[in-house]
């Protein structure tokens, strides 16, 4: 699988770790020069230094290619206007982080694949490892 | 270290040999102290300086390993039967350029003979190679206690290679993987087909990648296993220290091959001794497998035995022999020449330079070397050591072949000539025949100056040559300055 990421933060990071070790093929589309630079270190990877917005810089990372097009930056703009130009050239498989639930129905007009709120979710994995344990922890007390 | 000879010279009864080697024993041991006793409370110093001391220190050692072949000439000259070998160490530039040449582990020699020579001396040259080899400056640090100042001085001779953690553990272990191969080489030797005199002798030059014989024809006269057995010990001492440490403690044989440079080394050695069999036997009609691929590993190594006289091989493959002494081999061994350590990131610059111009206006290139990706500012900052020394090193060459061309009798071609330059300032020791006794004192000194420049990797020497003229001119212009400001 071809798949192009723009935005080289934690999440992004992480799932260039994922898809490389499970041998994907990986575009990364980063406007920062010192993250871009990091990724280049650890990976294996093509590396765009230049943001979104900038022009046919998915046509640069061979988009008529991508399987997939994951926008993972803090900027909802920016994830927008990715998942919009992704929607235009093809792209089969949309997906996106939402920094603000708020714009969750934008991008759902889109057709994209969102992950809302990624902080709240993560609290809530926190919250249920809690539980976990004072589940197991009541189970042993009986 | 001359002390160490003199039991050499009670074991072949040489008399006449004792008070030489007493005489530079001494000597070396007051200057010692004198500079141990000046250098005392001295400040930290700053990479600069020990540059510029290790340049020093190299230039000033060969005078004192001058010492016993000016001594032991003069003192046998009133013998009739001396022979002429012995008797041009009367002159002192032949007596300094073959101390040079022995410290710098180049094996150019002004011993048209080197059997007539006395055992002692025989020793001496071949001892000086040994020590040369694996650098005076680790003797000095192994009794010096390690300390910031000893690493910058360390790494000033260009071996950056840690094995220990600390500076003394790091000799130490060079000294124990020295004396090992040194000790197997004897033996291997010994058991090819030399005698032990000839064994040790050519086990400790071989493995010093040296190049001084105690026979006329150098490795020429022996069988093809005495030949095979000193391009082992030569390959071996071409090989990285911090390597040989990966194999031989931790049994990590795949670092023989895994970074760059070492793989590049079997390369050259194997793809080198292919197109010089190819060219010698376009030249002269038979395929001579020992004889060539000898004199390949031989300068490819710097290490500079021969098996035949190199003059008589075609331009294009002197040409080849000089580029593999400017070459060198491993960085972090005793070889001379650039060291493939450069040659490699010299070529991956050239392979990266390719790849971004064949980059999209946006895309990024990963500088990958070794298995470890760099910084673009690391890369370019190796790439721009390696350019430089190159820059150096062929402007060096140029200006050798410069001053030779005036001087070497005209039957030497101007591919003799640049064979010969390399073969200096690479400490290779292959020589077309230029490098005599009775060479011009010019090209001698041009040779030795060579030797010296080319073993320490040029910037030392160049920054100590360079001191006075700064000090000139900072006086003249610090003057002007102030007969300016006064109007």
């Amino acid at each position: 699988m071809y798949l192009i990421v723009v935005g080289a933060g934690q999440e992004g990071r992480n799932l260039i770790d994922i898809a490389i070790q499970q041998g994907h093929r990986v575009s990364l589309i980063e406007p920062v020069a010192e993250n871009a630079r990091t990724v280049l270190q650890n990976h294996d990877v093509q590396v765009f230094n230049a943001s979104i917005a900038t022009g046919k810089i998915l046509e640069e990372a061979e988009v008529k290619k991508a399987d997939a097009l994951i926008a993972t930056t803090h900027d909802d703009a920016a994830n927008l206007m990715a998942m919009f130009l992704g929607q235009d050239y093809g792209v089969k498989k949309l997906v996106s982080l939402i920094n603000d639930s708020s714009h969750q129905h934008l991008f759902e007009r889109l057709g994209v694949k969102v992950l809302p709120d990624a902080a709240a979710i993560v609290a809530q994995q926190l919250f249920d490892f809690c539980l976990e344990d004072r589940k197991n922890g009541t189970q042993g007390q009986s | 270290m001359a002390l160490l000879t003199v039991p050499i010279c009670l074991l072949w009864q040489e008399y006449f040999a004792l008070s030489a080697f007493l005489v530079t024993a001494l000597l070396s041991l007051i200057l010692g102290q004198l500079f141990y006793w000046l250098g005392q409370g001295a400040e930290q110093a700053q990479l600069k300086q020990t540059m510029i001391v290790v340049a020093l220190s190299w230039g000033l050692i060969p005078w004192l390993g001058a010492i016993p072949f000016l001594m032991i000439a003069h003192g046998l000259a009133p013998l009739a039967e001396t022979a002429p070998t012995i008797l041009y160490f009367r002159d002192v530039w032949s007596a300094l350029f073959e101390a040079v040449s022995g410290f710098t582990s180049a094996g150019l020699s002004m011993a048209i003979r080197p059997s007539q020579l006395p055992h002692s001396l025989q020793w001496w040259r071949s001892f000086m190679q040994w020590i040369g080899g694996v650098g005076v400056i680790v003797l000095m640090l192994a009794v010096l206690q390690p300390s910031t100042d000893a690493y910058r001085l360390y790494s000033a001779e260009g071996r950056e290679d840690r094995l220990g953690l600390t500076i003394g553990q790091t000799v130490k272990r060079i000294w124990w993987i020295y004396g090992l191969f040194t000790v197997a080489g004897v033996m291997l030797l010994r058991v090819a087909g030399m005698t032990w005199w000839e064994a040790l002798n050519h086990a400790m030059c071989a493995i010093a990648t040296g190049g001084f014989s105690v026979t006329d024809s150098s490795i020429g006269g022996y069988g093809s296993a005495a030949k095979l057995g000193v391009i082992l010990i030569m390959i071996f001492g071409a090989v990285s220290f911090s390597t040989h440490y990966a194999w031989l403690y931790r049994r990590r044989f795949r670092t023989l091959w895994q970074d760059s440079q070492h793989w590049l080394l079997w390369c050259l050695l194997l793809i080198g001794c292919g197109i010089l069999l190819l060219e010698n036997y376009w030249f002269s009609g038979t395929f001579r497998w020992l004889d060539t691929s000898f004199q390949w590993v031989s300068a490819l190594t710097t290490c500079g035995f021969s098996t035949e006289p190199v003059q008589f091989w075609s331009p294009s493959g002197k040409l080849l022999l000089s580029l593999g002494m400017i070459m060198g081999a491993a960085s972090g061994s005793t070889v001379g020449g650039l060291k493939l350590g450069r040659v490699s990131i010299l070529f991956k610059a050239v392979v990266w330079r390719f790849r971004r111009i064949s980059l999209s206006p946006h895309e990024m290139l990963r500088y990958q070397l070794d298995n470890q990706v760099l910084s673009q500012e690391t890369a370019y900052r190796w790439i721009e050591s390696a350019a430089v020394l190159l820059m150096l090193w062929l402007g060096s060459i140029a200006v050798g072949i410069f001053l030779l061309i005036h001087v070497v009798p005209s039957e030497y071609t101007l591919s003799d000539i640049f064979f010969e330059v390399a073969s200096a300032l690479g400490s290779a020791g292959l020589s077309t025949g230029i490098t005599g006794p009775e060479m011009n004192l010019t090209a001698k000194i041009t040779l030795t100056a060579m030797m010296w420049m080319g073993r320490l990797e040029i910037f030392p020497v160049l920054l100590l040559l360079t001191m006075p003229v700064q000090q000139v001119w900072r006086l003249i212009w610090g003057r002007r300055k102030k007969t300016r400001s006064k109007y």
